[in-house]
């Protein structure tokens, strides 16, 4: 079973990717708010890191690059949630290392696939005929 | 809404989509014309239904039945499919050969077209230019809405990476994403009811029509599909949703050999994915 570490300051918001994340078929690990993100990883080696880029301010490219040189083992999958929404934000964090970017508000469905193009979950099922 | 004005509903959306609406479902016709009846000034969907001449016009009929038809899409959806048919492309476009023409049949707001104009623009050399894609919706407001290229921040998050969005769209102060120039440039988009015939809009080599014909009654896809398949060049192949099937359909279309979950035409489906084309 793959395995997601979440790192997001709001519990709302940490408890809403979670459910969502775990519906999905992955195992989750929140972090705590307190925790050591570094030490974490090494410990928990999640297949992915979805990471509130606000977690650590200016800081979150320096943080997308260290994780993505394997600074703290092998580079999870890095999901970066943000509430930026210029091109310029959105690249600067795809150019320091992000896979992908959930930008929020978001939902179910926008999280699974992004994971199924990343090759992480299968795809989702054409839905159900819903009316008509 | 009376028992009346929902059995007008019901009979304008089986013409038009070959669709059924049961009477269970009456609250889907009260919930999704409300917005079609109040942009028209006429209140709610009795109002709507009541203002209708005996014989709608083809264009007030069809905007009435794209409100109901279920239109939950994505970027990208079947991206796999979609990744095979791209790659596909390149041997079929050779040199000296005429321009390749793909049509998109019942596309919405135009997230199967915009995903397809990305893969295609990436393709090497000068290929994207020789490709003509046409998109078609029976819904004019769904048809608009896609030239402009415009999408919410829910719609533009569903099936495009990060990647994809910050390369083809850009942030508008409305909250929505706009498609840029040169992505939007590489689609027409078209109003056009596949109930209808389709001599205008010429042959292609390649149609996708997912998701589509399994809402139909059965005489309905028939007659879809007998607008798909005229439409059909020689070599075209034609790409269903995933989950369907021309199978007790209809004899005349078998699984292509050259582009797994694509049909062909039963004499051609065995047929070298270059030969497609020709010249």
């Amino acid at each position: 079973m793959k395995t997601c570490l979440i790192a997001e300051r709001s519990h709302a918001v940490r408890k809403v990717a979670a459910g969502i994340i775990s519906s999905l078929g992955l195992a989750v690990i929140t972090a705590p708010d307190d925790a050591d993100l570094a030490t974490l990883l090494v410990q928990t080696k999640p297949d992915i890191l979805l990471i509130d880029e606000g977690l650590t301010g200016l800081e979150s490219a320096n943080l997308l690059r260290s994780l993505r040189a394997g600074a703290h083992g092998r580079a999870p999958y890095l999901l970066v949630l943000t509430l930026r929404r210029d091109t310029a934000s959105l690249a600067a964090l795809l150019e320091a290392g992000a896979d992908d970017i959930l930008i929020k508000p978001f939902d179910a469905g926008m999280i699974a696939l992004k994971l199924a193009a990343a090759g992480l979950v299968p795809f989702p099922a054409g839905s159900a005929d819903e009316a008509a | 809404m009376q028992d009346a004005e929902f059995r007008q509903v019901a009979d304008i959306l089986l013409r038009r989509t070959g669709r059924r609406l049961s009477p269970e479902k009456a609250y889907l016709a009260t919930s999704r014309l409300g917005p079609l009846a109040r942009s028209k000034g006429l209140g709610d969907p009795a109002g709507l239904i009541n203002a209708l001449p005996s014989q709608p016009d083809a264009h007030v009929a069809d905007e009435i039945a794209a409100a109901l038809v279920p239109k939950e899409t994505w970027f990208f959806r079947g991206r796999p499919m979609l990744e095979r048919l791209a790659a596909s492309l390149p041997a079929r476009i050779a040199p000296g050969r005429q321009t390749l023409r793909i049509w998109c049949a019942g596309a919405g707001t135009g997230q199967e077209a915009f995903s397809l104009a990305i893969l295609i623009g990436a393709l090497p050399g000068n290929m994207a230019e020789r490709v003509e894609l046409v998109a078609t919706d029976l819904s004019l407001h769904a048809v608009r809405r896609a030239r402009a290229g415009e999408f919410d921040h829910f719609d533009v998050q569903k099936g495009l990476t990060a990647t994809e969005l910050v390369s083809h769209f850009r942030p508008l102060a409305s909250g929505a994403w706009q498609a840029s120039p040169a992505l939007s440039g590489r689609i027409q988009f078209r109003q056009h009811n596949l109930l209808d015939g389709a001599d205008d809009l010429g042959t292609f080599d390649i149609i996708l029509c997912r998701n589509v014909l399994s809402g139909m009654t059965r005489r309905a896809s028939l007659q879809a599909l007998g607008t798909l398949e005229a439409a059909l060049a020689p070599g075209g192949q034609l790409i269903l949703g995933e989950s369907e099937t021309l199978a007790g359909l209809t004899g005349r279309m078998a699984p292509s050999q050259s582009l797994r979950g694509a049909w062909a035409r039963v004499s051609e489906a065995g047929r070298a994915e270059g030969a497609s084309v020709v010249a």
